[in-house]
């Protein structure tokens, strides 16, 4: 892979890994497996993109996050207050958010501002390494820390463990004066937040929006988180989050690997998909597979 | 002061398998009361206390804690001055939560504003000292998470967390039912020592009859959704085992009559 692809993808990889950090929120800390997530991505993607044609990128990305957090508290209250079950919750707040999103983006399905001032003007053409600019990867990983850092903090703070323990034990957290769907509704709205932010710097990266790209991001960030915790572990909240991002990049470089080596752009969803199936099920396979090898070396034996 | 007035609580109304739980309950449990509860299966005795703890529906009847109606007030709202255990150890902590992070949550209790960090250095001192008097060596492994305990460790560990902020009010739900005989012993010690240091008042539900007549100052005996009988003084004193299985005899024997009836 040339120098300058891996740079894209691992800047990519950060953008993702900032997708992947809201969505542990709502699937590690809370344990509920958010898909408000495909729709609240496009809903970021949408107000920067309009916000980023005005030329206001950065109004573009407030704008963005707070409508993440809006549909956040949809889904929430539609688990919490009206009993829905988490994952037709999240799939109603994002088949709405469909038409929603369309609206933002004006009716027209992509949006193309290629060439406006964006967040990341400001950091193109610098800090050039073998005539590649390391400019918005430095800049996105600085994005990504600033993130890790508040949500590892957020997490050890009363509201946070609140939230953990709400995801941890729910019988516990009700006997102890814990509203614990107003924790819900916190954790929902932070979650799509910081997806929705994910979506907002994404479209500023690419210099568009289409308004279809929303589709499967819950599978990719599934894959991400699980990818990460392979690789890195998942003892301890700071480590759980570095596996996050960590996963996030090794995901995009295998895509980048995979594009290379013929997988066609339509092939993307069904990648995410297969990526995710093989995160979760190899754990399972390996220690079905030593379980195996142990019965076998006995009968062996005897 | 806890007051129960006329409760009453109702499963599956106006079904088939329509139960009346609770039927007309009138309980005074003064403060520093340590009230053991005894009763068959089905007799009314966790009703009673999740109904004092908000997690069921009252049908009728008002339940009042220190002059205040508490009767419809949210269940998380009342957990604010009521410690509550359950049977199963596992339901009391947050096991992937270290177990300073579970006590830190326990010692915020009450608190409607949470900001700050959950477990701070001045706590610090608190935790472990409050972990010391449980004598279990918890105080070394504060930074451990909770799911490594023991099922015996975890009920002391609920039972500290609980109790950390004195509540007004403990419940406890045949809270070492789950445990074996030596662990359970030592887990009522520890009851026992924290209830008489903190002056607690305590409604302990237990199925151990021998432990309902060692422990506390007052025992209610429950069946059929009623109290029939409270136990103090003098009279709890001089009750055997025998004679607590003889009541026991006498309310089958009623409410077989009652049944046999209607």
């Amino acid at each position: 892979m040339a120098f300058s692809a891996l740079i894209q993808s691992i800047e990519l990889g950060l953008i993702f890994a900032v997708l992947s950090l809201g969505l542990f929120i709502a699937f590690r800390v809370l344990n509920l497996p958010d898909l408000t997530v495909d729709g609240s991505f496009v809903t970021g993607l949408a107000y920067s993109a309009v916000w980023t044609v005005e030329g206001n990128p950065v109004t573009g990305i407030v704008m963005g996050v707070l409508g993440g957090t809006a549909a956040g508290v949809v889904t929430g209250i539609l688990h919490t207050k009206l009993k829905i079950h988490e994952i037709l919750a999240g799939i109603l707040t994002m088949t709405g958010l469909y038409s929603i999103n369309l609206m933002i983006m004006g009716l027209s399905p992509t949006i193309n501002f290629y060439g406006k001032k964006t967040v990341f003007t400001f950091a193109e053409n610098k800090l050039l390494f073998n005539g590649t600019s390391l400019g918005k990867l430095v800049f996105l990983l600085f994005i990504t820390l600033i993130l890790v850092a508040a949500i590892y903090i957020f997490l050890k703070t009363q509201i946070g463990l609140s939230l953990r323990a709400t995801g941890d034990n729910e019988a516990m957290v009700r006997s102890s004066s814990i509203n614990t769907d107003a924790m819900k509704i916190l954790g929902f709205a932070m979650c799509n937040a910081i997806v929705a932010f994910s979506g907002a710097l994404y479209a500023q990266y690419n210099g568009n929006a289409a308004h279809s790209v929303g589709v499967g991001m819950l599978v990719l960030a599934l894959a991400s988180i699980i990818i990460g915790e392979a690789v890195v572990g998942r003892r301890g909240i700071l480590r759980n989050l570095i596996a996050v991002c960590v996963g996030a990049v090794i995901y995009r470089i295998m895509l980048a690997k995979a594009y290379q080596l013929g997988l066609p752009v339509t092939g993307l969803k069904l990648f995410s998909a297969v990526m995710a199936v093989a995160a979760i099920s190899l754990p399972l396979a390996r220690s079905e597979f030593l379980k195996w090898r142990k019965r076998h070396a006995g009968n062996k034996k005897s | 002061m806890l007051e129960i007035k006329n409760l009453k609580v109702i499963f599956n109304e106006n079904t088939v398998n329509e139960k009346i739980a609770l039927d007309s309950i009138n309980l005074t449990i003064n403060d520093g009361d340590f009230i053991t509860v005894i009763g068959s299966n089905g007799a009314g005795k966790s009703t009673l206390l999740n109904s004092i703890a908000g997690s069921i529906e009252v049908y009728e009847g008002s339940i009042i804690n220190n002059g205040k109606d508490i009767t419809y007030m949210k269940e998380h709202r009342r957990a604010r001055f009521i410690g509550r255990l359950f049977q199963d150890p596992l339901k009391g902590t947050a096991p992937h939560m270290t177990i300073e992070e579970n006590l830190g949550l326990a010692y915020s209790r009450g608190k409607s504003i949470r900001f700050g960090f959950g477990v701070r250095k001045k706590d610090h001192k608190l935790f472990k000292q409050a972990c010391e008097q449980l004598g279990l060596g918890l105080e070394n492994r504060l930074k451990s998470e909770v799911g490594l305990l023991s099922g015996g460790q975890r009920q002391a560990l609920t039972l500290l967390m609980a109790t950390l902020k004195t509540p007004e009010l403990l419940l406890l739900d045949e809270h070492t039912a789950a445990l074996d005989p030596k662990t359970s012993r030592q887990i009522l010690e520890i009851t026992k020592n924290i209830v008489e240091k903190d002056k607690i008042t305590t409604l302990m539900i237990t199925h151990n009859i021998q432990n309902a007549m060692e422990y506390g100052n007052k025992t209610l005996v429950m069946a059929g959704g009623s109290i029939i009988k409270v136990l103090e003084g003098d009279e709890r004193k001089g009750m055997t085992i025998q004679d607590i299985m003889k009541l026991y005899a006498a309310t089958d024997e009623m409410l077989s009559d009652r049944s046999l009836l209607s």
